[in-house]
């Protein structure tokens, strides 16, 4: 359609964008996406003294990035290729005692009469519920090692699959720099970046170490934990919450296993959770720490092997507020809910979203600005949330999980049901699959399954798993997805 | 699994928990309802929402025998005269109005082309709502844009007993008597037995109260009090009467607004349901009366009904082993057709957290949250209704729109008045489409739009917006009358229904 820039004299014209890391990235494009057809331009400063940046992590991205790589029309497989990439169908969780995948996407089998996972609250007490992901395909696929893409059509079961993302994130972001600037981002990089501005006004300009003066109607503020725009410059509190699960963040690289694995690796270890991801050439190994002893011993085991490692201290909490002003602040300048099983960039690309869905124009508008910051404080929460459900069995005593998850749970074991809320980040079936699989069971079940015997069902569930095994029999192998490209 | 389930009372409420119950219970559980022909149901409750489809689909029920058997016929929309001010008529269809672009909402665009548009209302960008002003009448067509959700106009008294007729062939157990006494466990209060005037004494796990405004268990034996919500929903009376069948046979259910309250008009096939529904210190018994004979479309049947309520809620609805449903929990006026499908939802949470295990705390605090959350947003929606008019014509008006609201409520209008916004929930009856149509129906003009909408040449906007318009009415024109459809005895095939206002397409 024609765009006619006159007739909407309010609108936002200049946005500028700071950071130099993934999130900044994802930011411009979007932003540059969706707003510059109807007039808007987009500036992103790249401050290159910002923060250290850690070269080893691996991205490890649940399904939202390859819908985001669609929306704004990046190509997938040009990425993965820059960047070392795997497809993942999951998260397989190992520990002493016992083994769950974690699939992306759905089962796809329609309640008959109760949901699917209710028949398994029927068969089984305790850990062997779990066995519900097992009528997933993406999880008979995941552990035979085959990959392939999901299909458009309800009729097959391979429409039921999504897929993650593992990537090397120094070279994502490299890429996507490229990327945004074929998309008319403006792309300024400095050494330093002195923000003008206050509580009142908001942010009035950005002034760079030669003096260039950048200024826009609005700024995103994504320079991480730092927090220049939003923290430093509006002074916007920050509360550290009284939930610092694991304290401390250690990445590191490892050689790549073979073969490649369409799956990512939850380990519960002695100190907390070590994380593998891998990519074509290496595996990256993140682990959560608790405690400042047990990172002493990591980091001199690692010493002595000659890995090279980084560490960051985690300080889980909020701001007060996230948008202030004529300011947004993103991922880790925000907040800082840790990202054990969604990452910075899900988090950061979610609350841009719907940062974008609101859209506020030039005027103030103190109410859009409430509803942003509601929804924003909600997902943070729910994130939160998925930290504790980690840490349930081991690094909590049950008792202090927050009321609302301690109170879905209770309702998840009385009646088998999810207790429904608004604003969930998850699908309600990968809410269940997580908490059966991290330890929490159901007691009760569907009544319309009373009268029904377990035999029958249990027949049921093995000729579901027939039929899966099938389809993932003749699905390719990842690597040989991957060579395909 | 096993536990005996009585349930007092056999009006809506009491025969829809029968029926469910009988179907989706464990063969283990027995299910006895009582109910006094002597005391008599409330007689009215007549218009429903999209959800009954759900709910008669879940019991296994046919729609053609159900519409035979009840009388009933379908309903697309609600259409608010008067409401706003004076002059204003708008629809609530069970529709979204338009389809996004890019990304933006439709209305954004519809607001940024009304200048140019004067005849083009919000109605034109909805399916439902233009069938429903040619009383017509068609299942939503294939493409998700378009999708809507559909309704019914039904007898009560009907479709109770089309309901016990199921209830009793799946072994629900029926007792007529009224009941004089309730026993209760010396221990912990809990209801252990009625016995009625008869003698007769039924014992029992699980208690249903159905008895209506009475609220026989769980308001008067349990002392559950009464939360009252009058200063918001002023109106505490009804007159109900009926009248001749309309040849048109509307395909929506029509509310006009009065000078002290509201008028409800109900087309079914064999008669029409009307009613005022009024605040008893503006207007007296006789005049609402006069008013509302006044008004019919058709020659009255029978004598006027009179129905006295106060809208609110007990401060729960499960205490102990006792579960309120229908009148007996609250009440809250049926402008927006509410109370059937909160019936629904209590019948439904009611099986989704049933006390097998014996122990009543979880079932009972899960259900009482969820009902409370369900009754406050219905709340604030209906609030809506009364406090957004710009009539100057009365006091009551006047009082309305000057009340103080709650917060809840307050925060939704003020985001939509500065942006256009409309806040979002998942859960909850009414969703963006419909807080759109009262917002806009009423005369809530925003301050500003999405800019995005805004962005484009006005005269592109304008012919693509008209384009749209003219393909609804194309497809509007080329469905059946409603009265057509009904001569067929409904549709020949049923789609499956969602447990969504709007057809499990949007909101
Ligand atoms: C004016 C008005 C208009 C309405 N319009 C609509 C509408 O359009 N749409 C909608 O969804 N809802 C509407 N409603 C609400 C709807 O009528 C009720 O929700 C519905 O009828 C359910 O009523 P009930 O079964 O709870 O109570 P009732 O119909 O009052 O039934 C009570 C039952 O309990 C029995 N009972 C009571 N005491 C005893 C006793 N001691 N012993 C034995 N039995 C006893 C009675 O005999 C009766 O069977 C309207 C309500 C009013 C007041």
């Amino acid at each position: 359609m024609v765009v006619a820039v006159d007739s909407a004299p309010n609108a936002l014209r200049q946005l500028v964008v700071v950071g130099r890391g993934l999130i900044g990235a994802t930011a411009a494009i979007t932003l540059a996406k969706f707003l510059a057809p109807s007039g808007c331009k987009v500036t992103w400063l790249i401050p290159q003294a910002l923060h250290e940046c850690d070269d080893q992590d691996v991205e490890m991205a649940d399904p939202a990035l390859s819908r985001w790589l669609a929306m704004v029309g990046c190509p997938e497989r040009e990425l993965i290729d820059a960047c070392h990439g795997l497809y993942s169908l999951g998260v397989e969780y190992q520990s002493e005692t016992d083994d769950f995948f974690f699939p992306y996407g759905t089962h796809g089998i329609t309640p008959s009469p109760a949901p699917l996972e209710h028949e398994f609250f029927k068969c089984f007490n305790g850990a062997e519920q779990a066995s519900f992901t097992q009528c997933f395909l993406a999880t008979r696929a995941a552990k035979k090692g085959r990959f392939d893409f999901p299909v458009d059509d309800p009729r097959s079961v391979k429409s039921t699959l999504r897929y993650g993302l593992h990537l090397d994130r120094a070279a994502l972001v490299d890429y996507l720099q490229k990327f945004a600037g074929s998309l008319a981002v403006q792309c300024v990089s400095c050494d330093t970046l002195q923000v003008e501005g206050n509580e009142k006004e908001g942010i009035a300009s950005l002034v760079l170490e030669d003096g260039t003066r950048i200024a826009g109607d609005f700024y995103v503020d994504a320079t991480g934990a730092r927090a220049q725009l939003l923290r430093e410059a509006l002074a916007t509190p920050f509360r550290v919450g009284s939930d610092s699960l694991w304290r401390y963040r250690l990445s590191y690289r490892e050689p790549q296993s073979s073969p490649w694995r369409p799956y990512a690796r939850m380990t519960r270890e002695r100190y907390g959770w070590r994380r593998e991801a891998g990519l074509q050439n290496a595996t990256g190994v993140t682990a959560w720490l608790q405690s400042p002893s047990e990172l002493n011993a990591l980091e001199q085991q690692l010493k002595e092997c000659g890995t090279r490692y980084w560490v960051q201290p985690l300080e889980t909490g909020r701001c007060s507020q996230a948008w202030r002003s004529n300011c947004l602040a993103l991922g880790q300048a925000a907040a800082q809910p840790g990202e054990l099983l969604l990452s910075e960039w899900f988090w950061a690309s979610h609350c841009l979203l719907l940062w974008l869905e609101l859209l506020p124009d030039r005027a103030n508008q103190p109410r859009i600005r409430a509803e942003y910051n509601r929804r924003w404080e909600t997902a943070y929460e729910r994130l939160i949330e998925l930290h504790w459900l980690h840490a349930g069995r081991a690094e909590c005593d049950k008792a202090e999980l927050p009321e609302a998850l301690q109170w879905r749970l209770n309702v998840l074991r009385s009646f088998g049901r999810l207790w429904r809320r608004d604003d969930e980040l998850m699908t309600d079936e990968s809410w269940v699959a997580l908490a059966l699989g991290l330890g929490w069971h159901a007691e009760g079940y569907d009544p319309t399954l009373a009268d029904i015997g377990v035999e029958p069902l249990m027949d049921k569930h093995r000729k579901i798993l027939q039929a899966l095994d099938k389809v993932a029999e003749k699905m390719p192998s990842l690597s040989a997805v991957i060579k395909r490209h | 699994m096993s536990q005996r389930v009585v349930i007092v009372g056999g009006g809506t409420a009491g025969w829809m928990s029968a029926a469910a119950f009988a179907r989706l219970l464990p063969s283990s559980c027995s299910i006895t309802l009582v109910e006094s022909e002597q005391i008599g149901t409330v007689g009215v409750g007549e218009a429903t929402i999209p959800h009954i489809r759900y709910f008669n689909q879940l019991l296994g029920i046919e729609e053609r025998e159900f519409l035979a058997a009840t009388q009933a016929t379908y309903k697309l929309a609600i259409e608010f005269v008067g409401w706003g001010d004076r002059s204003s008529r708008y629809l609530h269809p069970f529709s979204a109005f338009g389809s996004d672009i890019e990304g933006v909402d439709f209305h954004h665009y519809w607001l940024a082309a009304k200048e140019r548009l004067p005849h083009l209302n919000l109605d034109a960008f909805s399916l439902a709502s233009q069938l429903a002003t040619s009383d017509r009448f068609a299942p939503p067509p294939p493409y998700a844009d378009l999708g809507y959700g559909y309704a019914y106009h039904l007898d009560a008294s009907r479709y109770a007993l089309f309901l016990r007729r199921y209830a009793e062939q799946r072994g629900v157990a029926r007792c007529e008597g009224k009941v004089e006494r309730v026993e209760q466990a010396h221990d912990d209060g809990r209801i252990t037995a009625v016995t009625l005037e008869s003698g007769a004494r039924l014992e029992g796990d699980l208690f249903i109260d159905c008895s209506g405004f009475r609220s026989l268990l769980l308001g008067k034996t349990l002392g559950v009090t009464f939360e009252s919500w009058r200063h918001w929903l002023p109106c505490d009376r009804a007159v109900a009467m009926a009248s001749d069948p309309l040849d048109h046979l509307p395909s929506y259910t029509r509310s006009t607004a009065t000078l002290s309250g509201w008028q409800w008009r109900i087309p079914l096939q064999h008669r029409t349901g009307n009613g005022q529904v009024y605040a008893s210190d503006c207007v007296s018994d006789d005049e609402a009366s006069y008013q509302l004979a006044q008004a019919l479309n058709s020659q009255s049947l029978g004598e006027p009904n009179f129905i006295r309520f106060e809208a609110g809620r007990r401060a729960h609805s499960w205490e102990k082993n006792c579960v309120a449903v229908g009148l007996s929990s609250g009440f809250l006026e049926p402008l927006e057709s509410t109370s059937i499908y909160l019936i629904q939802m209590a019948i439904i949470k009611c099986i989704e957290f049933f006390p097998f295990a014996g122990d009543f705390t979880m079932s009972r605090k899960a259900f009482n949250r969820w009902m409370e959350l369900e009754y406050d947003r219905v709340r604030d929606f209906l609030i809506l209704h009364y406090h957004l008019n710009r009539r100057k014509d009365s006091e009551f008006w006047r009082s309305c729109a000057a009340m103080s609201i709650p917060d809840s409520l307050r925060e939704k209008i003020a985001l939509f008045r500065e942006s256009a916004i409309i806040q979002h929930y998942d859960h909850g009856l009414f969703a963006q489409p419909s807080w759109l149509a009262v917002y806009l129906g009423q005369g809530l003009r925003p301050d500003s739009v999405d800019s995005r909408a805004l962005a484009y040449s006005p005269s592109v906007m304008v012919s693509s917006l008209e384009s749209m318009a003219a393909r609804l009415r194309h497809l509007a024109k080329a469905a059946p009358l409603h009265r057509e459809v009904m001569g067929r005895g409904g549709l020949a095939r049923e789609l499956p229904a969602a447990m969504s206002l709007y057809g499990g397409g949007r909101g």
